[in-house]
């Protein structure tokens, strides 16, 4: 081999090293809800439930959309973000065998939560300003449930690496707690416009486990079960925000009462979710 | 020889005399039905000292040999050769030895319990091994002509079946498309496939319809870090001889027996768009099950009298007047001094109470009738109509000789000139019969509550095809709270109420035709 060829050889090997470098960039994650900035995204839904009680099989399928806002109250100098978290209006439509029902969330629209997020998006505390009479726990949807935020890497990340978070949720209901234990499996997939945003879009997996208990007209009431959720996160880095998030979600659980009725219920539960910011 | 010659006048004298007596005997048997006829069964089995009823107890019993007492009293046969006919209910733990070994092609492979399988709980205690039949959703539908089992012997052996039925996101699908019909019951497709002989049951999860591919059984509080053995619900215990081992399989068994989860899709999709069975053996296999159980059973009383009817021909034929006469019982958490008994006064102290009255009314009166009546008390309908699904399942008189049912609950409160008739739609010559006979009560009469057709003993009647309705006053504020008294019981409306089906029963046993259900599709749920 002449030298000719080695120098050719040397020369092309550090381009391609350099290319390699260049296309291996560094992100640095975080959340950036900015101070008096107010957020608004929609959020879709497709859910069916099948549980068995009294030795008879039901089927539910909700569908439908709610609008909820994040209004960025604040920044301590840690940087925590406080926000306050409310739904405006929402519709499920609800199709079970004994009838049909559409339930109007408008009644629930500005009732808000404070809640105190990480840049990293861990939830830090949650806080209740608003009650809501009925309860909408009950319901499956909280002003909480509207801020799912993905956890994002302490370190920087590469496209095609992977990072987990473990969290445990606590949530008080009806007199009870129900615990939730998320392993979460994050890849960074690569960068893509969404919404007229420039994103990085990233892949998650979660395996869910939920225990609680609860206490509901006297009786108690107690859950049991394991999920996992698939999904993709599409983040605008520079804003520091979620644009568009998509998750399918399969749940397997148990819900027993004791007291008046004892009822053991195993509930399956299937749900595809789409959430997207509204507006630039 | 002398020839004898009727009149025609004559003839039409006794003709219509003899109508008239018959109906001058209706309106005297009438008349053993009013507010007093009532009140007295209605405060009893609503009183405190009954605890609320609930099933199974002591004051459940006790409700039972009262109510068994007044039909002895008002001079009906016991039914079957007893007042009461015991049902056992009890609770049904998960037993020490469960266990699922398949070979396989030569190879022998045992499964997890809770990871891989999970009894049911309907399931024997007992172990069978077989080979393994694959039965697709293990229906029998010939209305559809649809049947899993007509290409494969199951006999002695153990048959795989998956869940829910074909065409289930299909709302063009016979089987009912959107909404779960009765065939997709897990309760169906077990006895189907004990009917077929099956000596064991895996049931899968559908993967065509469903992602996630369960090994859930029946949550056992055993087999649970978080579910009390206190939640075990109470149930209705099946002679263990008509039982069989029933097991959900999970991902691990369905991969062993198909190869993969997307092969059983395949063979599942294929079904779905040819509404053809794909049943076969599943070659070269022999499973082996076992599960146990351990069983408390305590049991409650279905309270029956019969009036044979008088036509040689139709007496074999009869009519049902049903109402349960449990509640729920007393509160099992409360404060100091609180009211702690649900008496259940309208729910359905009263809907028994008019039961009574009309075996008052059959019996004393001497009213006869061509259709034979059967008055049922049911007990175990608040945990899931249970009594009356047990009596559908071993009926005292067959089921295709009950030419109609109709069931009372709830029927002292709201607005005192109106009532619902549920069912009519299903069963429109019933509706008739009922508004017809309303001409003498004159109600306002309801037919907005069609989607309560399964919230009642009915239900289980109309899932057996018998022609079936409900009638009731409808739900209150006082439904289900400890404020259901006696005290707040509309006793003229009940009485009124009772005075319509005392003559809906008498119009349907003095008929001859045969009532059609309209829709053959039984999808209460």
């Amino acid at each position: 081999m002449s030298r000719l060829n080695q120098k050719l050889i040397l020369l092309s090997s550090f381009v391609l090293l350099m290319t390699i470098c260049l296309q291996a960039q560094n992100y640095k994650l975080r959340y950036k809800f900015e101070k008096g900035k107010t957020y608004k995204y929609e959020l879709k839904m497709d859910q069916e439930i099948t549980q068995t009680a009294m030795g008879q099989e039901m089927k539910v399928s909700n569908s439908g959309s709610v609008f909820s806002k994040i209004v960025a109250e604040n920044t301590e100098p840690a940087g925590n973000m406080s926000v306050i978290v409310s739904i405006d209006s929402g519709r499920i439509k609800s199709h079970n065998p004994m009838k049909d029902t559409t339930v109007n969330l408008s009644q629930y629209a500005n009732k808000r939560t404070r809640m105190v997020v990480s840049p990293e998006g861990k939830l830090v505390k949650s806080e209740i300003i608003d009650t809501v009479k009925q309860g909408l726990e009950t319901m499956g949807f909280s002003s909480r449930s509207m801020m799912q935020l993905a956890k994002l890497p302490v370190q920087d990340i590469k496209n095609g690496e992977t990072w987990k978070v473990n969290d445990i949720d606590s949530l008080d209901m009806m007199g009870g707690k129900i615990i939730n234990t998320m392993e979460n499996t994050y890849t960074l997939l690569g960068t893509e416009k969404k919404l007229q945003h420039d994103c990085l879009k990233i892949g998650f997996s979660t395996d869910t486990k939920t225990n609680g208990k609860a206490k509901i007209m006297g009786m108690e009431f107690f859950i049991e079960g394991t999920g996992k959720s698939t999904g993709t996160v599409w983040f605008d880095l520079k804003a520091g925000i979620p644009v568009h998030t998509e998750s399918d979600t399969n749940s397997e659980m148990t819900m027993a009462t004791t007291g008046q009725q004892n009822m053991i219920i195993p509930i399956t539960q299937s749900t595809k979710i789409a959430q997207s910011l509204l507006g630039k | 020889m002398k020839k004898y010659f009727i009149s025609p006048l004559l003839f039409a004298a006794l003709l219509f005399g003899g109508c008239s007596s018959h109906n001058s005997l209706i309106d005297k048997s009438i008349e053993f039905i009013n507010e007093e006829s009532l009140r007295p069964h209605l405060f009893y089995l609503a009183s405190d000292s009954l605890k609320g009823r609930p099933t199974p107890s002591t004051e459940l019993d006790k409700a039972a040999e009262y109510i068994a007492m007044k039909f002895q009293s008002a001079g009906l046969s016991p039914a079957g050769g007893s007042y009461l006919h015991s049902i056992n209910f009890g609770k049904t733990n998960l037993g020490e030895e469960n266990f699922l070994k398949v070979i396989k092609d030569g190879v022998s492979r045992s499964f997890e319990i809770k990871t891989d399988f999970t009894p049911l709980e309907v399931t024997a205690s007992r172990e069978v091994t077989g080979g393994v039949v694959f039965a697709g959703y293990g229906i029998t539908a010939p209305e559809y002509q649809y049947d899993d089992y007509a290409s494969v012997d199951v006999k002695g052996k153990i048959v795989l079946i998956l869940r829910h039925e074909p065409g289930e996101t299909d709302s063009l699908s016979v089987f009912d498309g959107i909404k779960l019909s009765e065939y997709s019951q897990v309760n169906y497709k077990v006895r189907n496939a004990i009917e077929h002989g099956a000596a064991g049951i895996m049931l899968a999860t559908d993967p065509l319809n469903h992602s996630f591919i369960s090994a859930q059984g029946f949550p056992w509080p055993s087999l649970s870090k978080f579910i009390p053995k206190d939640a075990l619900p109470v149930g209705i215990i099946e002679d263990e001889s008509l039982k069989v081992p029933v097991i959900q399989a999970g991902r691990n068994v369905i991969n062993l027996f198909f190869g993969s989860v997307d092969s059983l899709k395949q063979i599942e999709s294929e079904i779905n768009r040819s509404m053809k069975p794909n049943s076969f053996l599943i070659r070269e296999t022999e499973a082996a099950i076992k599960t146990s159980t351990r069983i408390e059973i305590k049991p409650a009383s279905l309270v029956a009298v019969y009036h044979e009817g008088s036509d040689p021909e139709l007496k074999n034929e009869v009519i049902i007047l049903g109402a349960h006469y449990d509640h729920v019982g007393p509160k099992k958490q409360f404060e100091k001094d609180e009211d702690i008994i649900y008496n259940g006064a309208d729910d359905n102290a009263s809907g028994t109470s008019a039961l009574i009255a009309i075996a008052d009314a059959i019996g004393k009166s001497g009213l006869k009738t061509k259709r034979s009546i059967l008055l049922l008390a049911f007990p175990g309908e608040e945990i899931g109509l249970m009594g009356s699904e047990y009596y559908t399942n071993h009926p005292i008189l067959p089921l295709e000789k009950t030419a109609a049912m109709i069931n009372i609950d709830m029927i002292g409160r709201n607005a005192p000139d109106s009532l619902y008739i549920i069912g009519a739609s299903r069963c429109p010559e019933l509706g008739e019969i009922v508004k017809a006979e309303n001409g003498e009560t004159g109600f306002l009469l309801d037919y907005s509550k069609e989607s309560y057709l399964s919230r009642s003993d009915q239900a289980n009647f109309l899932k057996k095809n018998v022609p079936s309705l409900f009638l009731t006053s409808g739900e209150h504020s006082d439904y289900h709270k400890v404020t259901d008294e006696a005290s707040r019981i509309d006793f003229d409306k009940a009485a009124k109420v009772t005075r319509l089906v005392f003559r809906t029963i008498i119009r349907l046993a003095d008929d001859s035709r045969k009532y059609k259900i309209t829709s053959n599709k039984v999808s209460l749920f």
